[in-house]
């Protein structure tokens, strides 16, 4: 045998040593993309991606070409953590009558007449809709386009009070209130802020267990019945969960229980949250911190040598959407 | 060797609907209730979870919440001169099966029947002399009115929490409800539903036609709302999968929701889950049952000694327990002799397709099982029947159930069954159609009944159940009637096409109907006409209650729950107030 063909073979035997770390350590392709990408460098891994899902028109170019939050991204040092739910195409803006993306990234960008200084959305959202690690303020990148605008409507309206959200509300028009919530429903590249390392698993796993069947003893069903598997949201009403930063969720879920916030339909998070203990509440935002949002398909990260994502490994796709997402599947 | 438990007040059989009225209500009164329940337990937590729950394919298709038809079935032919075959595969009802019964997978559709509807027979004949019943019909009154069971029907409707919008109340017109209901004495406890776009095109039609269309009362929840046994249910989010499926929001009344957490928060109450009783046993004479032997879950035949004995079964289950317990006397077409098994009935169903131009979106994905307009014109007597040639009606209604992927397809009736042509048809058509469904009486007849096969078992040895029916001539006549009138709806909605089928014989168990079977072990007046007494009092043996549709004399417009619902309460005050404190018959034969 020549050299080369020795060559060749000591070749072919890394490429498929790296395809089997691949399968079975994941993130692959998360370390490729850093080395090799100049995207985001630290995605989630997703999930399978369908075949008709794999190749998403891109929306960059209607994006600011670097922004502030993607630049300081850190790297994900926590617990195992995935997107639990298959890759869907950028939101569909449902329920939205005739939004302008386009529009919609001037308004982030502060340009509706009436905002004072600082009450440009990306201020505290990001451009992006990522918001800030420190889980202060949500975030809005794939959010459920219409209930974004409904909030903004309800913050407008005072059903919804808030010092900050609601005067910058007022300051919008309606056209303005849609289009911005368009636009950040279809960032599918906004940078992700993991959760802090090293949760309390006991905590996750009384949210997880409220997210996949709820509580009996309590009364509550499951988060999913309305959120969609993994709390993936269900457009046009139900926002997704999957993603948002913890501290945020939980603060929400205090404001609902004690009637701070009940502008949900029929102030049906106000009931649920009226039965959830203290425990309950941490748990949940805690475990939907760690399921991660919803990855959305086009991303080259997500997209390794030889096409194969790299999540798609045993484990992940039966994982999908159902109540193992915490630990199940991916070590990294 | 049969294995002998200690004795108990009251051993319930099946655990659905009446079941959980009774042990909620019996067993904190300090009676000890058995419940055996052939099923398994479920319960909303776990159980009915998303995404699981909206399996259409478990759940529409392979009917997973029913009875296993390869494990129990029934058998069933047209008339006494076909021989009755085994049903492998349920079509034209949806028998259920495990804790809850039918009770988890009903639409939620509540109704009240007409006080007309108690009384068809004398009524009848008193405003249209005696020709207007065909000879072969054997219709009769019931032994309770309107006004006997108002009570009974408000309280059911509380434990439920329906909503819907009254239409008479205390004698007084409401606007905006069904103008032919019985009076109510209060409203309501929740409003009703969000009316869909396709019953508001419905409810306009029929307004401009001089009808009043109304909101179908509906146990698909409006608002929370507490009952009286303190369970908490939670307001509908129009997912679409109610029928054939069990609600994960707390948002369909069901028994687990709403009595059965009574029931078994008492000592009292024991609950037997993969228990199938396959008898009732009664003493020597035959005048008492002294209890119920049972098949356990681990094969074991079981006697479970009681001193009342209620069958809470699905209404032919009951019927079957006592044909096979040889409690009173079979039905004999032929003489017309024997009351068990007599005036088995149905529901006679037509339906009409409203097809649309592409620019009227209903988007019927957006459903529940109860959500619905109405017209009652057509229902019970509301309308002169003079010169038709029936008795009985139906009321019309635009449903919006859900519109799931499987089983939703409406297509114009020229289209190909397959291929190209079938998927354009269904793409342009699926969200461009309203259905109405003209929901009719069925009156009981000579012929149709529930009797033993002489030839088919089931896997204890036991023979199955046979029905024989087909649709009666007076109901045939109503249908074609009633879908005539529901198809003029159906023009003036707008539609482009709009196709009508009636019912008409041969009755055929394959394609979907309702699951409304009744009769077969009738309340009456007497010994010589009902299996039991107005209080569902066997007549034969007096410590034993059959509760359910089979007491049906004949069956109304109208779903069966609700009157279900209210004749269990008006039995538990009867036995509260009289049977209790002398235990016995409470009606002389």
């Amino acid at each position: 045998m020549s050299p080369q063909s020795y060559r060749q073979i000591a070749g072919l035997v890394t490429i498929l040593a790296l395809l089997a770390y691949g399968w079975f350590n994941g993130p692959v392709g998360a370390q490729e993309a850093d080395q090799t990408s100049n995207q985001a460098p630290d995605r989630r891994q997703s999930g399978p991606v369908p075949p008709d899902q794999a190749v998403e028109p891109s929306i960059r170019g209607g994006l600011p070409p670097q922004d502030a939050d993607t630049a300081d991204s850190p790297r994900f040092t926590g617990l195992p953590v995935r997107s639990a739910v298959a890759p869907a195409a950028r939101r569909p803006l449902t329920g939205l009558g005739a939004a302008d993306v386009e529009n919609g990234r001037k308004v982030m960008a502060g340009a509706a007449e009436g905002l004072g200084p600082g009450q440009a959305c990306f201020t505290c959202h990001g451009y992006q809709g990522a918001a800030d690690p420190s889980g202060a303020f949500p975030r809005l990148a794939g959010q459920v386009p219409w209930y974004m605008y409904k909030q903004l409507a309800d913050y407008a309206s005072g059903r919804r009070a808030n010092a900050i959200m609601t005067p910058i509300a007022q300051a919008l028009t309606d056209q303005q209130m849609q289009d911005v919530s368009a636009y950040y429903a279809v960032q599918t590249d906004a940078p992700v802020f993991p959760p802090p390392p090293n949760p309390d698993g006991t905590l996750l796993q009384i949210g997880g267990a409220l997210s996949a069947i709820g509580s009996a003893e309590s009364g509550i069903q499951a988060c999913v019945n309305c959120h969609g598997p993994a709390g993936a949201g269900v457009p046009p009403a139900y926002p997704q969960l999957a993603g948002q930063y913890a501290t945020y969720l939980e603060q929400t879920l205090r404001a609902y229980r004690s009637g701070e916030r009940n502008n949900s339909p029929l102030n049906i998070m106000g009931y649920i949250a009226s039965r959830m203990s203290d425990e309950q509440i941490r748990g949940a935002a805690l475990y939907f911190a760690h399921v991660g949002p919803i990855e959305l398909a086009g991303s080259a990260a997500s997209v390794t040598a030889g096409g194969r994502t790299p999540s798609a490994m045993p484990g992940t796709a039966l994982g999908a959407g159902g109540p193992a997402a915490v630990g199940s599947g991916t070590t990294r | 060797m049969v294995t002998r438990m200690p004795p108990c007040d009251m051993v319930l059989v099946g655990v659905g609907w009446t079941a959980g009225i009774l042990a909620a209500e019996f067993a904190p009164m300090g009676l000890k209730v058995v419940g055996l329940e052939r099923g398994r337990v479920r319960r909303t937590i776990p159980d009915f979870q998303s995404p699981k729950i909206h399996d259409e394919l478990a759940y529409a298709v392979r009917l997973e919440l029913m009875q296993n038809a390869r494990h129990q079935t029934v058998t069933i032919r047209n008339n006494t001169q076909q021989t009755a075959l085994p049903v492998r595969f349920w079509g034209s009802f949806l028998p259920g099966t495990d804790l809850g019964g039918a009770g988890v997978h009903w639409n939620g559709q509540t109704w009240r029947f007409l006080p007309w509807d108690f009384r068809t027979r004398s009524a009848s004949i008193e405003r249209y002399g005696p020709d207007i019943l065909d000879p072969t019909l054997t219709v009769q009154d019931w032994p309770v009115s309107y006004a006997d069971l108002e009570p009974h029907y408000d309280r059911f409707e509380h434990v439920c929490g329906i909503g819907g919008r009254a239409g008479n109340l205390n004698g007084a017109r409401q606007t905006g409800g069904n103008p032919f209901e019985g009076p109510r004495s209060r409203d309501y406890p929740n409003p009703p539903m969000k009316q869909a776009y396709a019953g508001a095109i419905f409810g306009r039609a029929a307004a401009q036609m001089g009808y009043a269309p109304f909101p179908v009362p509906s146990a698909n929840m409006t608002r929370h709302y507490r009952n009286e046994y303190g369970a908490q249910l939670q307001p509908c989010a129009y997912c679409g999968f109610c029928e054939r499926f069990a609600c994960e929001h707390f948002a369909k009344s069901s028994p687990q929701v709403c009595v059965l957490p009574t029931a078994l928060a008492s000592d009292n109450f024991e609950l037997r889950t993969n228990c199938d009783v396959i008898r009732v046993e009664t003493s020597q004479d035959g005048s008492r049952a002294t209890g119920v032997t049972y098949i356990d879950p681990r094969g074991r035949e079981v006697f479970q000694p009681a001193e009342m004995v209620m069958l809470c079964a699905f209404s032919f289950h009951n019927v079957r327990l006592l044909l096979l317990s040889g409690i009173g006397q079979p039905y004999d077409p032929d003489t017309g002799q024997g009351q068990v098994g007599r005036n088995y009935t149905y529901q006679t169903m037509g339906g009409v397709s409203v097809f649309f131009d592409q620019d009227v979106r209903l988007n019927q994905f957006m459903g529940a099982g109860a959500l619905g307009t109405a017209i009652d014109e057509f229902n019970g007597d509301n309308f002169d029947h003079s010169g038709l040639g029936f008795i009985g009606g139906a009321y019309i209604a635009s449903y919006s159930t859900g519109a799931r992927p499987i089983l939703y397809h409406p297509v114009p009736g020229d289209t190909p069954r397959w291929g190209l042509g079938w998927k354009q048809a269904v793409a342009r058509h699926y969200n461009h159609t309203a259905g109405l469904s003209v929901h009719g009486t069925s009156m009981a007849s000579r012929g149709n009944y529930l009797s033993l096969d002489p030839t088919y078992r089931d896997r204890y040895g036991q023979p199955l159940l046979r029905f024989t029916f087909d649709f009666p001539d007076n109901d045939v006549r109503m249908s074609a009637y009633t879908t005539a009138r529901a198809e003029e709806i159906g023009r003036a909605m707008g539609g482009r096409i709009v196709a009508s089928s009636a019912a008409s014989k041969p009755y055929s168990v394959v394609p979907y109907q309702t699951t409304h079977n009744n009769g077969g072990a009738i309340m009456g007046s007497s010994p010589a006409d009902s299996v039991v007494n107005r209080y569902l009092q066997s007549w034969d043996v007096p410590n034993l209650f059959v509760y359910g549709a089979s007491a049906f004399p004949q069956n109304a417009g109208y779903n069966p729950t609700g009157t279900v619902g209210a004749l269990t309460y008006w039995s538990i005050e009867a036995i509260k107030s009289q049977y209790l404190r002398n235990p016995g018959p409470m009606v002389q034969a």
